[in-house]
């Protein structure tokens, strides 16, 4: 793969131009990582809104039927159902780890199995968040996946 | 699936020694074949039984915990009603075996679970 960059002083928004000989897999990843810079989820934080970019987000919980929104320092609440957010996020490495919460897995540092049969999944920042064992293929889906696209191995 | 039957046919092993070491202590002589069928058949009930318990997401571990338990008990009152066994092992040994499987069903969880999260940290260190 090479990798152009370009200066021009003129450009007012930032333009990526992606060259393919086949469209495929490891191409789709590409253009979902690059989208991904872009996207953002409307969140509010005592009555401010704001724009929150899905790369900075840790995991989503819903607690009393209120979504929250959880990034390294901050918390936000979002108007999003977690359905929503789950469908919306799941090509940019989010994936559901328990019935009320979605995990970015690449905040993912390591996990460890509790005796109840449920693991505890430490984050990049330090915070604790426990997958259900139900979800656990999906995790392990989602990281094979994410390392077939990567390398370009199936 | 596979770890569904492991633990089918490991917990009826131990209940089988078990009840084995508790027919000792009675000086029993023998232990019908037809006992072997029983306690598998058993095992199966109370494995399939934790198997939905565990699709259950349950947000405390100590209540997940009493159910299983519960459950486990409630399966070899209404079997050992059925099979005859408080004519010859009291109430209290069955209930020691029945929690004894489910200490078993518990490490071998813990066991496979250990194995799923070294797969898991195998994966996140190639990526970072």
């Amino acid at each position: 793969m090479k990798i152009k960059t370009e200066q021009d002083y003129a450009c007012n928004e930032m333009e990526i131009t992606v060259k393919y000989s086949k469209m495929n897999d490891q191409v789709r990843h590409m253009i979902d990582f690059l989208q991904s810079f872009d996207m953002k989820i409307k969140c509010d934080s005592e009555n401010e809104e704001r724009m929150v970019n899905v790369l900075d987000i840790y995991y989503i919980e819903c607690v009393d039927k209120k979504t929250f929104v959880y990034l390294e320092k901050t918390v936000y609440h979002t108007s999003f159902r977690l359905y929503q957010l789950k469908d919306k996020l799941q090509k940019y490495g989010f994936v559901q780890i328990s019935k009320s919460c979605i995990l970015n897995i690449n905040a993912l540092e390591s996990i460890r199995p509790l005796l109840n049969s449920r693991m505890e999944a430490a984050l990049k920042n330090g915070e604790k968040v426990y997958i259900n064992r139900n979800y656990l293929i999906e995790v392990k889906k989602a990281l094979r996946q994410s390392e077939s696209e990567r390398y370009g191995v199936i | 699936m596979k770890k569904f039957f492991v633990n089918i046919f490991a917990t009826t092993g131990i209940s089988m020694i078990l009840l084995a070491i508790v027919a000792l202590l009675f000086q029993a002589k023998c232990i019908y074949i037809q006992t072997v069928f029983q306690v598998f058949g058993v095992n199966i009930f109370v494995q399939s039984g934790l198997f939905f318990i565990n699709k259950i997401e349950i947000k405390y571990a100590i209540v997940e915990m009493l159910l299983s338990i519960i459950l486990i008990t409630a399966i070899l009152l209404v079997f050992g009603s059925i099979f005859h066994w408080f004519t010859s092992t009291p109430l209290w040994t069955l209930i020691i075996m029945g929690l004894v499987i489910y200490v078993v069903s518990a490490i071998l969880n813990l066991f496979f679970m250990k194995q799923e999260a070294q797969e898991i940290n195998t994966l996140l260190k190639k990526r970072n």
